[in-house]
C-alpha cells in the first residue's frame, strides 16, 4: 500500500514539474546584428522629391516570448553614421542645423510594450532624438525566425515602420521647405544569444 | 507671408536690418549707449524667424541665443552703472566664458580630463580676446561698425563652409543688424560724429554672438580651430589709426576692409579643410 502511494506521489510530482516548465522558461534574448540592421528614413525635400537616407551603425538587444506575449527592444543608433549618399549633405545633417551629433551622439529606442498581432507585432516605446524623448509605435507586419543557412545560428528579423515629426524633437531648421514628417523603416536582424 | 518669412535672405538680412533700423530710429533721442539695443532687436527677430520662439529643448544653439541676447543687456546695465569701464568689461568677459562652458558642456563632459582643459581653455581665450578687442573698439564708433560688419560676414561665410547654415544665418543676421544701426548713424551726420558710439552694450551685442558662434562652430561644426586666431586678429586691425577728419562712412569702410584681411584667411582655411560645406549641395 505504501509503495503504491509513494509511486503515485512521485508520478504526480513529475507531472506537476512538467506542467510548470513553460511558465519557468525565460524569454529568448537576441543581440542585434549591426551588419543587417539599418534604420532607414525618408523625408520630403522642398516639395520636389523624397530624400532617402539611413544610419549605418546600430547596436542593441531584444527579447521575445510569444507564449507569454512579452518582449522588449533596445536600439542605440550612432547619429554620426547618417548616410544620404552625399558627403556634404551628411556633414550638414550632422551639424547643429539638424542632428548636432557632437552634442547628441546617440539616437535611442527603448520599448515599453510589445503586442503580438498575427505573425507580427506592435511595439510601443520611447524614441530619443537630440535629447528629446517621445513615445512612438512601431508596426511590425511579420517576424521571421529561423536558422541562418551559413552560420547555423538562430536568427530573427523584421521590418519596423513608423512616422514621426522632426519638429517634435526640436529639429526645426529648414521648415517648411524640408519636410516635417519623417517615415522610418527599420530593418532588423538579431542572433539568438 | 509665411513662405516669404521662411526665405533665408529675409530671415538673415532684410528682417534684422529693418528691425535694427526701426529701433535705432526710435532711440534717436536716447543716449548713445542705448543704441546697442537696436542690434539686439535685429538679432532677436532673426532668431524668432529662423529658430522660432521656443527655448526648449535647450540645445547648444539655443544656449548661444540666450547668451547672445542676455549678455549685451548685462553689459548695458554695467555701462550705465557707476562701475569703472574695465570692471564692467571684466565682468562681461567672465560671464561670456561661463556661457561658453555652458554651451560646450555636453562635449567637455565626454572628453578626457586633459582634453577638456585644453579645448575649453583655448576656446575661452578666443572668446575673451574677441570680447576685449570689441570692447576697446566700442570707444570708437566707426571702427566698431566696420570691424563688426567685416568679422560678422566672415564668420557667417566660414560657418556655412563648416557645414552649419544655421550658424551662418545667425552671423549674417548680426551683420545686417549692425548695418541697420550704422546706416541710420551715417545718414544723420552730426549725431556723435556720424557713426555713433555704441558703448559697451553695443560692442557686446556684436562680440558675444560672434565669439560664441565661432567657438561653437569649431566644436559642433567643421570650423578648423586654427581659423579662430585669424578671426580674433581681425577686429584688432581695425584699431589701426584712422584719420578722424575723414568722413564717417569712409572710416567704417576702411575699418571693415582692414578686419576682412585676416578673416578672409579664416574663410580660406575653412574652405580648405571642410570644402563647400552647407553651400555645396
Amino acid at each position: 500500500m505504501s509503495l503504491s502511494l509513494s509511486k503515485t506521489l512521485k508520478t504526480a510530482a513529475v507531472a506537476l514539474a512538467l506542467c510548470a516548465l513553460p511558465a519557468m522558461a525565460a524569454a529568448d534574448t537576441y543581440t542585434i546584428d549591426p551588419s543587417h540592421t539599418y534604420p532607414n528614413f525618408k523625408i520630403d525635400h522642398l516639395g520636389f522629391s523624397t530624400l532617402h537616407g539611413r544610419f549605418n551603425k546600430t547596436t542593441g538587444r531584444m527579447s521575445m516570448d510569444r507564449a507569454k506575449g512579452t518582449g522588449s527592444v533596445e536600439i542605440v543608433i550612432d547619429a554620426a553614421s547618417i548616410d544620404t549618399g552625399h558627403g556634404k549633405r551628411d556633414d550638414h545633417l550632422r551639424s547643429p542645423d539638424f542632428f548636432n551629433v557632437m552634442e547628441f551622439p546617440q539616437i535611442t529606442f527603448t520599448s515599453d510594450t510589445v503586442k503580438y498581432v498575427g505573425e507580427g507585432a506592435t511595439v510601443t516605446g520611447d524614441l530619443t532624438i537630440m535629447g528629446v524623448t517621445r513615445s512612438v509605435t512601431l508596426e511590425v507586419p511579420r517576424i521571421n525566425c529561423g536558422t541562418h543557412p551559413f552560420n547555423k545560428k538562430e536568427v530573427c528579423g523584421f521590418n519596423a515602420t513608423t512616422r514621426i515629426k522632426r519638429s517634435d524633437f526640436g529639429m526645426n531648421y529648414g521648415l517648411p521647405g524640408i519636410g516635417d514628417e519623417v517615415s522610418l523603416d527599420i530593418e532588423v536582424e538579431a542572433f539568438k544569444d | 507671408m509665411e513662405s516669404f518669412l521662411a526665405q533665408p535672405p529675409v530671415q538673415s538680412a532684410l528682417a534684422p536690418f529693418v528691425a535694427s533700423l526701426v529701433l535705432a530710429v526710435a532711440l534717436l533721442r536716447a543716449p548713445a549707449r542705448w543704441q546697442g539695443l537696436a542690434i539686439v532687436a535685429g538679432l532677436l527677430l532673426a532668431v524668432l524667424l529662423i529658430l522660432g520662439p521656443a527655448l526648449t529643448p535647450l540645445t547648444s544653439t539655443r544656449k548661444i541665443v540666450v547668451a547672445s541676447l542676455g549678455l549685451p543687456l548685462l553689459a548695458m546695465a554695467l555701462d550705465l552703472s557707476p562701475l569703472r569701464w574695465r570692471t564692467g568689461v571684466g565682468i562681461v568677459v567672465f560671464a561670456a566664458v561661463l556661457a561658453l562652458l555652458w554651451v560646450l558642456w555636453p562635449v567637455l563632459m565626454r572628453g578626457a580630463p586633459g582634453e577638456d582643459v585644453l579645448l575649453g581653455g583655448g576656446l575661452a581665450l578666443y572668446v575673451a580676446a574677441l570680447l576685449m578687442v570689441f570692447a576697446r573698439l566700442g570707444q570708437c564708433c566707426a571702427r566698431l561698425a566696420g570691424a563688426a560688419l567685416g568679422v560678422a560676414v566672415a564668420t557667417g561665410v566660414a560657418a556655412v563652409l563648416a557645414a552649419s547654415a544655421l550658424y551662418g544665418q545667425l552671423a549674417f543676421a548680426l551683420a545686417a543688424a549692425v548695418g541697420g544701426l550704422t546706416a541710420l548713424r551715417l545718414w544723420r551726420p552730426g549725431l556723435e560724429g556720424g557713426a555713433g558710439c555704441f558703448g559697451l552694450g553695443g560692442a557686446m551685442a556684436v562680440a558675444v554672438p560672434l565669439a560664441l558662434l565661432g567657438a561653437s562652430a569649431s566644436v559642433y561644426a567643421r570650423l578648423p580651430v586654427m581659423a579662430l586666431p585669424l578671426l580674433a586678429l581681425s577686429p584688432l586691425l581695425a584699431l589701426a589709426p584712422l584719420a578722424t577728419q575723414r568722413p564717417a562712412w569712409l572710416r567704417v569702410v576702411v575699418a571693415g576692409l582692414l578686419s576682412l584681411a585676416p578673416s578672409a584667411g579664416a574663410v580660406y582655411l575653412t574652405w580648405q579643410v571642410a570644402g563647400a560645406g552647407a553651400a555645396g549641395y
